[in-house]
């Protein structure tokens, strides 16, 4: 069963379309990444997940739960920061979190909220701070630990490392690595940030003006979706694989171009030992990630919201 | 009952936001202050002029329901203001929904915290002025100084507190529909305090200038106004009784309290303005 999947999903703001269509699955355990550029409707998307946004159309089914009710309960266990931390301006880290923990009926009392606050370095006289006089670090980290209140099994974290220094960036990446790492948790990353994305996450998705152009492995994105094979008899090859059903792309001198989905070259290689060919060469076509990422949002000519 | 029992609980952390903030209790403060100080100088003035006063003839605690009556519309804005635009002008109310509570329950755990707030001041309000008239009836001060001339007695004070209570539950819910139409406190709060001013002011002219140059009586039509159903309900207009403003008023507050609820259903919920 997927942590979330979102069927058709769209939203109009009056004539502006942020979210166009988008059906995704994203599979329980691990960390999701949502990429895309500003204004490519990451927020928006989450925020009509998280139930704060009315989609203008399609749906959404959270942890098993679909429609208005069922929506409604699968939030119970979920835990959001979306676009900013907010909070209380008027009360302290501690008091904020306290007021939280028992509107959402957690009843993990102070220890949990101590855990919470030591996991995210907010311990000892920053707890005490008021929301309004801590740094924009601060305020994150806050929004990470209220997002972990009564030990959600989702996770939707829309830019979690916004405003954090370099030291506090890997912290808070291990911590979502952390997360995920016992794979009963399922953490969806949203983030323009291809590094971050790319060191985080196992699945992602590539949005741009509101539309999803990729979902699948994030080192899938690196690669063109196909592959070079070079054999001991292309010309063998090329009719065992055509067999097979294989998309056979291009054919030159340096091998055969075959279509393949990302991560599942190895079945080229066993269709060729089946029909007894021997591989000297196989390897995933494209270039780096960013290259990919490029290519997938159509950034490669140079063209930017 | 377990929706009942999620609006206790949201109520109760309602609540203990509403204390950590300096405003609330300054607001608070204020309104006791003016409730005291009116019985202060009421008895200061007993002490010192004949008994005859006008202010004796009515009681302690229809001298407290006279400021209260005044001072309710403005405490019930106020309070609104505070906890409904303020999880609008902040974007709070994310937080709060993001386990999925029903809309409708932390709408209705606001509006009943107020109320609460509100009739807890009033009751306390009619308590002290009724402990003051007690004491200054005893030591001779006012003879029988609790509820000198009152024909209904104690019971009509009660009465009195409450159509108060009413009228400024049904400004709450007009600064409560105004503060989420403009999902700010002080649009809220300002919007509000207008309408009440204009209220105030703009009928009364209007009034006279439609009786003096259009030949129009107007005070039919003002008399069903918030404005004036809130001074019917408590007994101010002299040619209906009281009872008959009771259900104009609870009109109103239905009308402002569902559409306040029907637009926080229907809205997406904002992240405010930081």
């Amino acid at each position: 069963m997927p942590a979330v999947s979102v069927s058709g999903l769209t939203k109009r703001f009056g004539r502006v379309t942020a979210v166009d269509g988008v059906s995704l699955d994203v599979p329980s355990g691990g960390v999701f990444g949502l990429l895309g550029p500003n204004g490519s409707g990451k927020t928006t998307l989450l925020s009509m997940v998280s139930g704060f946004i009315r989609p203008t159309d399609g749906t959404v089914t959270l942890l098993g739960h679909n429609g208005p009710a069922g929506h409604e309960q699968g939030l119970h266990m979920v835990g959001a920061l979306i676009e900013r931390p907010i909070f209380w301006p008027y009360m302290s880290c501690r008091d904020n979190l306290r007021c939280l923990q028992g509107v959402y009926g957690a009843d993990g009392g102070d220890a949990e909220i101590d855990d919470l606050l030591d996991t995210v370095n907010l311990g000892g006289e920053a707890a005490r701070r008021k929301f309004r006089a801590c740094s924009t670090g601060m305020k994150q980290r806050l929004g990470i630990a209220a997002a972990l209140l009564g030990d959600p099994s989702l996770l939707i974290l829309d830019e979690p490392t916004n405003g954090l220094d370099p030291v506090g960036i890997v912290e808070v990446r291990d911590l979502i690595r952390g997360l995920a790492a016992d794979g009963r948790r399922t953490v969806i990353l949203a983030s323009h940030l291809l590094n971050e994305v790319e060191q985080v996450c196992d699945q992602v998705a590539v949005m741009r003006r509101g539309k999803l152009l990729y979902c699948g492995p994030v080192a899938g994105m690196g690669t063109s979706g196909s592959a070079l094979v070079r054999t001991t008899d292309d010309g063998r090859a090329d009719a065992a694989l055509t067999d097979a059903g294989w998309e056979i792309r291009s054919r030159s001198e340096d091998g055969l171009e075959v279509a393949v989905t990302p991560g599942r070259e190895w079945e080229i290689s066993r269709d060729l030992a089946a029909a007894e060919i021997y591989v000297s060469g196989l390897r995933p076509l494209g270039g780096s990630l960013e290259a990919g990422f490029m290519e997938v949002t159509g950034d490669a000519d140079g063209e930017s919201e | 009952m377990r929706d009942a029992s999620a609006i206790v609980t949201t109520l109760r952390w309602e609540w203990f936001r509403l204390s950590r903030r300096p405003g609330a209790w300054v607001i608070l403060g204020l309104s006791s202050a003016a409730v005291i100080g009116a019985l202060a100088v009421a008895t200061a003035l007993l002490h010192l002029t004949p008994i005859d006063l006008s202010i004796a003839s009515h009681g302690f605690p229809l001298l407290a329901f006279e400021v209260l009556s005044r001072l309710g519309p403005f405490l019930g804005i106020i309070l609104a203001a505070m906890i409904f635009g303020g999880d609008h002008g902040w974007g709070t109310l994310r937080p709060l929904l993001a386990r999925g509570q029903p809309r409708w329950q932390l709408m209705i755990a606001k509006l009943s915290l107020v109320a609460i707030i509100l009739a807890v001041l009033w009751i306390a309000a009619w308590i002290l002025a009724a402990v003051v008239g007690l004491v200054a009836g005893e030591s001779g001060t006012v003879p029988g100084g609790l509820f000198l001339d009152m024909p209904d007695g104690w019971l009509a004070t009660v009465g009195s507190f409450a159509s108060a209570w009413l009228v400024s539950i049904a400004y709450t819910g007009l600064a409560a529909l105004l503060c989420t139409l403009g999902r700010s406190t002080a649009f809220g709060m300002g919007a509000a305090v207008a309408i009440l001013i204009i209220e105030f002011t703009v009928y009364p002219v209007a009034g006279l200038i439609a009786d003096l140059f259009l030949d129009i009586s107007l005070s039919e039509y003002v008399r069903w106004t918030l404005h004036g159903t809130s001074g019917g309900v408590m007994g101010r207009d002299d040619d209906l009784s009281a009872w008959l403003f009771l259900p104009a008023t609870l009109v109103y507050i239905t009308v402002f309290c569902g559409l306040t609820l029907l637009v926080t259903g229907r809205w997406d919920v904002g992240s405010g303005n930081g």
